[in-house]
């Protein structure tokens, strides 16, 4: 299951019509919009002399607490208890295989659904192919959702659509005069480490907020936009309440920036990154996933094969002069400027409104 | 006194449906208070419990009201029962503390909410804090969602 389909559901009182790009869409915002409305509607549809008329591609449903921990029991827990080690691979292909049957469905469930912060909803959503609207207003610390994925409901009578609560552009630029926070200490830190002078990894995005309070002067954030979902409201309410400026710099992940840099000649992978939505399946978690996958696969034959965990010198350092044929990048020698060149801004920049 | 808990949803959160739908009583939607909450919540006019007047919906019971007008009316009704705060949108953030002027109230917050009124004033129950203005509640709630930080 592909993103990039529309949802329109029609009643005599209502209409909706959401653009369905990601695996996890978040919608938010103020009471009384016709947030519980929609799933209300949803729910009535099931039966035909309602009346309530549903155009999507994929089969929708709600999701409930009762629906969901019958769910929880005959797949999850079955496959916790037939499996040693919940880390495994063995537990990810045995809950796959029971989740199966819940593929290719768009899901819905609104904050009466409260079981949407739990570990069993987060390994549903991890190991089934479909795709999830969730109306809460809690950030969902448990599900790697983009930024780009929140909106607020707007409506006009009985009409009702959603709109992005983030600019885009608000988080695409970098400033180089900065002190740089990174997510954590993997490929991306390594990257920036090389080329800065103060870089700090928060090892792990819910503990950027706490670094942030121990650094002073300009601060640059990096982080993997793609699911970056969770943290962004409270990061945004911390930084509008700070004296120091802070940009926060989001692109859909590190493996995007290499991907999408000009070091990949590659058309097959142009053609990856430059159309995710219609690329990337329900059985990757986030784009930020399906990135290290397209660029793990890409590499994994070449002397500048990617790890996540050890940055290759290959993005780090000028190219050698190995014969074209054994290398799969493009010749460059400056990486830094190869990557995040298009991202740069140099010199002082106003604060960023990051509203 | 605004009472506040911080915490990440848990499954008896987001419940005010069943809530609202076990607890209220019809006398209730003849309080101008309650009236003025479904009117300016939901730009809904109250005739009684069992006759609303939605511009969108048409004519509806007191069921079909939104969930922050649900938990607003229960707060202000039955004070001592905790309410899902994260079931409230900003828009609900006023009248909410002029609530907590009246009685006692408790809200968990599982997110951050954009406003408060700047006369807000709220003590969380973890440690007592007293907070007052929009700025400190807002800061204070981060605080206790993402644990570590000082604020």
């Amino acid at each position: 299951m592909t993103g990039g389909f529309k949802f329109q559901l029609k009643s005599k009182r209502l209409q909706y019509e959401i653009l369905i790009k990601r695996k996890i869409t978040r919608i938010t915002g103020e009471s009384a919009k016709g947030k519980s409305e929609l799933v209300r509607a949803l729910e009535d549809a099931g039966n035909l002399y309602a009346k309530i008329d549903i155009q999507c591609d994929y089969e929708c449903y709600v999701l409930n607490n009762n629906l969901f921990k019958e769910i929880v029991r005959s797949n999850i827990n079955r496959a916790r208890n037939e499996t040693a080690s919940h880390g495994s691979a063995g537990f990810a292909e045995k809950l796959r295989s029971l989740l199966k049957q819940y593929d290719n469905i768009l899901f819905f469930a609104d904050e009466s659904f409260s079981m949407a912060c739990s570990d069993e909803f987060s390994l549903f959503c991890k190991f089934t192919d479909s795709f999830f609207v969730l109306i809460n207003r809690s950030g969902l610390p448990n599900l790697p959702y983009s930024y780009t994925d929140i909106y607020n409901i707007k409506t006009s009578g009985k009409f009702h659509w959603i709109e992005p609560v983030y600019n885009q552009e608000n988080f695409n630029v970098f400033r180089e005069s900065a002190t740089i926070i990174t997510e954590d200490s993997n490929s991306g830190f390594e990257f920036f480490n090389r080329f800065y002078s103060c870089v700090k990894p928060a090892g792990g995005k819910s503990n950027i907020i706490q670094l942030l309070e121990n650094v002073t002067g300009t601060v640059v954030i990096v982080a993997d936009g793609a699911a970056f979902g969770s943290e962004i409201e409270i990061l945004t309410e911390k930084i509008a309440k700070m004296q120091d400026v802070v940009l926060l710099f989001l692109p859909e992940s590190f493996e995007y920036l290499l991907l999408s840099s000009g070091l990949f000649k590659n058309t097959e992978v142009q053609k990856k990154i430059k159309e995710p939505v219609s690329q990337v399946s329900g059985l990757f978690f986030s784009w930020e996933q399906f990135f290290t996958y397209v660029i793990k696969k890409y590499t994994e034959r070449y002397p500048c094969c990617y790890s996540k965990h050890k940055l290759n010198k290959c993005y780090l350092e000028d190219c050698c002069f190995r014969e074209v044929s054994v290398c799969c990048l493009s010749r460059m020698t400056d990486k830094k400027e190869a990557v995040l060149g298009k991202y740069l801004e140099m010199g002082d920049c106003p604060r960023l409104n990051i509203f | 006194m605004l009472n506040i808990i911080v915490g990440e949803q848990d499954i008896n959160d987001g419940g005010i449906n069943s809530i609202f739908r076990a607890n209220y009583e019809d006398v209730w939607f003849d309080d101008p208070f309650v009236k003025r909450i479904v009117m300016e919540i939901d730009e809904s006019e109250v005739v009684s419990a069992n006759l609303i007047i939605s511009p969108v919906l048409g004519a509806i019971s007191s069921e079909r009201i939104s969930g922050g007008s649900k938990v607003l009316i229960m707060l202000l009704k039955e004070p001592e029962t905790p309410q899902w705060g994260s079931s409230c949108g900003d828009n609900c953030m006023d009248l909410m503390l002029e609530i907590s002027k009246l009685h006692d109230v408790t809200v968990k917050f599982s997110h951050c909410p954009g406003y408060f009124p700047e006369d807000a004033e709220a003590r969380f129950l973890d440690n007592g804090e007293l907070v007052f203005g929009c700025a400190a509640l807002q800061l204070g709630i981060i605080n206790r969602l993402r644990p570590g930080t000082r604020g």
